[in-house]
């Protein structure tokens, strides 16, 4: 991302001067949220020193009593990791009646990872997606809050540290169904309109990701995969794991078990609706009745720009032609208006390319352009009929 | 690369927001401004959303020093997000909807969680030949005008509109191969 970077920082970008009351006005807010941040900030620690005393006790206790479970007592509750995220809704919906506490441990490599519960209920992290504009959203949304800590039990890196353990960048949480018409390729964080918020708390690292409500599909074994050293999204899920074709059974591959883990997502199976099942697989998947119907402006488009020279020619009607000089400027060889506007370059010609489709538009114009021997351009206005 | 003069912003930031922020707001308020207003019409909501970048840019002010990245660039993709995120909170009283690719933006940067779309938007960007690059940075993250940006390069306006469509065609493609999964339907540039 450094090249991007550095290229915005020597653009020269349009201002708009603010005016000194403005200045004043946007200063004033900021530093009084800096203030109220710096003010939770004391009052936090002082309510949190008890969890940790208590978190020794639990810790005992649950070494001697619980074998293998690991005391997930010793991490904040999801309702306060909601908290700290600033979300007071969810923090509510994770002590609400379809909140349920899992506190199931498992191991990774250096690393320990514990699902401490899930939810769901409406949107309250008010997500919204791209997918949404053409159809109703979905009516609700399915929350969980994973604990990340280190197995020798020191403190995880901050999210800003220079090495940071965990990341949104090297880990992966995706929601799975363990069902043969559920194929992982489908089904994932991904697909579901999946986000997550990281956070760091007194050591501990806290995953909270979000995705469309699972709930209708509480009859096709949901569970929650967790890689770490996960970087190639999507394709780590697919490599990591296996799927049964025939049952629909998840697992991770052989060798893959240090960094993929897989948690059962125990959600009442009475809760399946196959008919909203079906309605949300439509939207993540772009299949169905809405779908077909939206995608014929972009079928369209996506049509025109796989048309080739001599499509539009055996198909168009020709509206105009005109020769233009190919001449040397700030973006290279190319077209250039006489006042030094840039219309197109010939710089990625290949070199048994002649001529191309330059433009086009929903409407069927087409623009079809000849790189001459003689170093012009025929430049030619084309109607292609459409749908 | 960060200039010793941002080193030493960020670090009067982080130390004493107070007299750190002016400074800032001094420097960049006007770039900023130009950039958020694009989708916040309502001054008010400007300059909360303004109030939001000097808030992020205090808790972040460390880690910018130390990572030393442009601060300019990163002012201008912090504004552009939080202006989304406004708009977004916004969107049910808004009767003016947003220019549908600014929507798609703002569904690209959800799609895949922020970072990853980010660096894959920023990955498609780098690639792209002049004038294109160009094009895209000034729309994806200055937020600026087919208009604007035709103006600022010397083209026809016409012309930016079907770049910024092929462009969009190669990032459809790249996050399909990286995600698996197309970020918006029937809509183009």
């Amino acid at each position: 991302m450094g090249n991007v970077y550095d290229e915005m920082e020597t653009m020269q970008w349009p201002e708009h001067e603010l005016t000194r009351a403005q200045q004043d006005r946007i200063l004033e807010q900021a530093l009084g949220r800096i203030r109220e941040d710096r003010q939770p900030e004391v009052t936090v620690r002082r309510t949190r020193r008890p969890v940790w005393r208590l978190a020794a006790a639990a810790a005992a206790l649950c070494c001697l009593c619980a074998g293998g479970v690991a005391a997930a007592g010793h991490f904040l509750a999801p309702t306060q990791v909601a908290q700290q995220m600033e979300q007071r809704d969810l923090s509510a919906l994770f002590v609400g009646p379809d909140a349920v506490q899992v506190e199931e441990t498992q191991q990774a490599g250096d690393y320990t990872v514990t699902l401490l519960g899930l939810t769901s209920g409406a949107n309250v992290t008010e997500y919204w997606s791209s997918d949404w504009e053409e159809t109703d959203a979905p009516r609700g949304r399915s929350y969980a809050v994973l604990a990340v800590s280190r197995r020798d039990g020191t403190p995880m890196a901050d999210l800003d540290a220079e090495t940071p353990d965990v990341t949104v960048s090297n880990s992966l949480v995706s929601p799975v169904l363990g069902a043969p018409d559920c194929p992982l390729m489908d089904y994932n964080v991904y697909t579901m309109n999946g986000a997550r918020r990281d956070l760091v708390e007194e050591g501990g690292h806290y995953i909270l990701v979000e995705t469309d409500l699972l709930e209708p599909f509480a009859d096709k074994n949901p569970q929650l995969a967790v890689v770490l050293n996960s970087t190639d999204g999507i394709s780590d899920l697919l490599n990591g794991y296996t799927q049964d074709p025939e049952t629909g059974t998840i697992a991770p591959k052989a060798g893959m078990e240090s960094r993929c883990l897989l948690f059962d997502l125990p959600i009442d199976e009475s809760k399946a609706d196959p008919e909203q099942a079906a309605a949300l697989r439509d939207q993540w998947l772009g299949t169905g009745v809405a779908a077909e119907e939206n995608a014929d402006g972009q079928d369209l488009l996506d049509d025109l720009a796989t048309i080739t020279p001599e499509q539009v020619r055996a198909q168009g009607t020709l509206q105009s032609t005109e020769t233009v000089s190919i001449t040397d400027g700030v973006y290279g060889m190319g077209w250039y208006y006489g006042d030094g506007g840039f219309q197109a370059s010939t710089a990625d010609w290949e070199p048994q390319e002649k001529d191309r489709v330059a433009m086009w538009s929903d409407a069927g114009q087409v623009v079809l352009m000849t790189y001459n021997p003689d170093d012009t351009m025929t430049v030619e206005q084309w109607l292609v009929p459409v749908p | 690369m960060q200039t010793a003069e941002d080193r030493e912003l960020l670090q009067s930031i982080r130390q004493d927001p107070q007299t750190g922020l002016p400074r800032l707001l001094e420097q960049y308020g006007g770039l900023l401004h130009g950039v958020v207003r694009h989708i916040l019409p309502d001054e008010r909501d400007v300059e909360e959303c303004l109030a939001d970048v000097l808030v992020q840019c205090w808790h972040q002010a460390q880690a910018l020093a130390r990572k030393d990245g442009c601060l300019k660039a990163w002012l201008i993709v912090t504004a552009r997000n939080k202006a989304i995120d406004q708009y977004r909170r916004q969107r049910r009283d808004v009767t003016a909807p947003l220019p549908e690719d600014f929507e798609l933006l703002a569904g690209e940067l959800e799609a895949a969680g922020p970072s990853e779309a980010e660096e894959t938007i920023a990955q498609l960007v780098e690639e792209l030949p002049p004038p294109d690059r160009e094009i895209f940075l000034r729309r994806y993250y200055g937020l600026q005008s087919s208009r604007e940006i035709a103006r600022a390069l010397g083209m026809e306006e016409h012309n930016v509109n079907v770049r910024l469509s092929r462009g969009r065609v190669r990032l459809k493609q790249q996050f399909v191969q990286r995600f698996g999964k197309e970020y918006g339907h029937g809509k183009c540039v």
